[in-house]
């Protein structure tokens, strides 16, 4: 139980590093618009 | 609560790289999967510098986590940062593979091979840790050959962006990634040389090998020269070398058998399993050895409100428990204790006569549940179960206790599922998994 919720903190984290580094594509692309 | 902040930080950690671009003249962006690219490919790099700290045993990070969870999140965030380093390199390979040039190390531009080179190494990093036993790796060498990738990878991937140097052309730009990367060198060559040199003034000596029940064995050790540990909380555990000097790397965490009180003295309990623990029981008297510790958070000290403790523990797993239950006697501790403890057998329960006598001395239920009870056994048998805990703690009080929980794996999970289902609240549960 302990390891499924260190488990989820893991998930959580990977996803958003993921999300980081969409952010970081898109705001290289313009996004939002004018910045 | 915690659990959130320590994604803040972690976040903001694994974004400095990408934010320090920002600090200088950021070039345009090329196209949403390039960049998306290098951008996991940073995430990657500044992840992988993160595990150095996890890893770096430092007290701060460990505390509100407890260590076993640390290896844990290091384990599990390598795996996923060396995902990143291939989800970069699949981009690359899939829509961009002109850019990728040709394989040949004696032909590729010099940072495009140290590119493959760092997430070769990542995966073998992983491999190599995840599948250990199955590949014939005893743990001193796997240590060493882990120690040999995680650097050498690291090294690899910052060569790499900056020789790619695509963001990191700007002189300040430049200069910020190279501080940031200096920075973790200067981490590693902190845990892994600064530190066992302070180790190395510290030695202690073997007093005594003492042979307990159950093939297990109690190493005492006393300071050599030096005051020893100012203090530690009964629980708490220390990384051991035996022998040689402390860069050796026959060093393992144990939990500390012995209590406070019984300071400049430390004793270990450990069962012979691997290949160092067995090498236990023949250790000779005056052997040097070197502590790196205290750690941990697995102690009553840390709970003085409590109204009263339970301890669940599976075979070695007493070694932190009776620590606390010796410090306690010597404390006068008053509040109510029990303690759950399951063995194969009645001859294996380690401290036996001793934990007689401490139930004499302090509030202490003793409760031994025994897989193959001898005959005339009137106690409980089997595995633990939620009846059990029903018919030994009391009812009212079950959720106010504090339930310290050590033993294999199976047995813990167990146990927590049954406390949950009982409605103790998951902060009174304290858990130390040692699997590592």
């Amino acid at each position: 139980m302990r390891r499924r919720r260190a488990l989820m903190l893991v998930t959580v984290t990977a996803v958003l590093v993921v999300l980081l580094a969409i952010g970081f594509a898109l705001f290289q692309q313009g996004w939002p618009a004018g910045a | 609560m915690r659990a959130a902040a320590w994604i803040t930080i972690y976040l903001a950690l694994v974004a400095l790289p990408m934010l320090v671009l920002f600090l200088g003249d950021v070039p345009p962006g090329v196209a949403f999967w390039w960049d998306l690219s290098k951008a996991l490919g940073f995430a990657a790099v500044s992840m992988i510098g993160v595990q150095f700290i996890l890893t770096g045993r430092f007290r701060a990070p460990a505390y509100p986590f407890g260590i076993d969870i640390i290896y844990f999140l290091h384990r599990y965030l390598a795996i996923i940062a060396a995902a990143l380093a291939f989800a970069h390199f699949a981009i690359m390979w899939l829509l961009y593979e002109d850019a990728l040039g040709v394989i040949n190390p004696l032909t590729a531009p010099w940072y495009l091979t140290l590119g493959r080179v760092g997430l070769v190494t990542f995966i073998l990093a992983v491999v190599t840790s995840e599948w250990r036993e199955q590949l014939g790796l005893k743990y001193e060498w796997w240590r060493l050959l882990h120690i040999f990738l995680a650097m050498t990878g690291f090294l690899a991937a910052v060569a790499h962006i900056l020789g790619v140097g695509y963001y990191t052309a700007a002189p300040t730009t430049r200069a910020l990634w190279l501080s940031l990367t200096l920075s973790w060198l200067l981490l590693i060559i902190w845990v892994r040389i600064v530190r066992p040199s302070l180790l190395r003034r510290r030695p202690y000596r073997v007093r005594a090998v003492r042979s307990e029940a159950g093939e297990v064995s109690t190493l005492v050790l006393e300071p050599d020269g030096h005051s020893g540990l100012r203090t530690f909380q009964p629980g708490q555990f220390v990384w051991l070398t035996l022998g040689r000097s402390p860069f050796a790397i026959r060093e393992h965490p144990f939990s500390l058998s012995s209590a406070p009180h019984q300071l400049p003295e430390v004793a270990m309990t450990i069962r012979e399993l691997g290949d160092f623990t067995q090498a236990i029981p023949s250790v000779p008297e005056g052997e040097i050895a070197f502590l790196d510790g205290p750690f941990g958070i697995f102690s009553h000290h840390r709970l003085p409100r409590a109204p009263g403790f339970v301890y669940i523990v599976g075979g070695v797993g007493i070694t932190p428990v009776i620590s606390m239950l010796r410090a306690m006697a010597h404390e006068g501790e008053k509040r109510p204790l029990w303690l759950f403890y399951a063995n194969p057998a009645l001859e294996q329960v380690i401290f036996r006569e001793e934990l007689d006598e401490l139930a004499g001395q302090l509030d202490l239920t003793l409760i031994h549940i025994l897989q193959e009870p001898p005959e005339e056994w009137a106690g409980e048998t089997g595995m633990l179960t939620r009846g059990m805990l029903d018919k030994h703690l009391p009812s009212g009080r079950i959720g106010k206790l504090h339930y310290f929980l050590c033993g294999p794996p199976p047995m813990l999970e167990a146990a927590e599922e049954h406390l949950d289902d009982m409605g103790v609240p998951r902060r009174h549960v304290h858990v130390e998994i040692f699997n590592l």
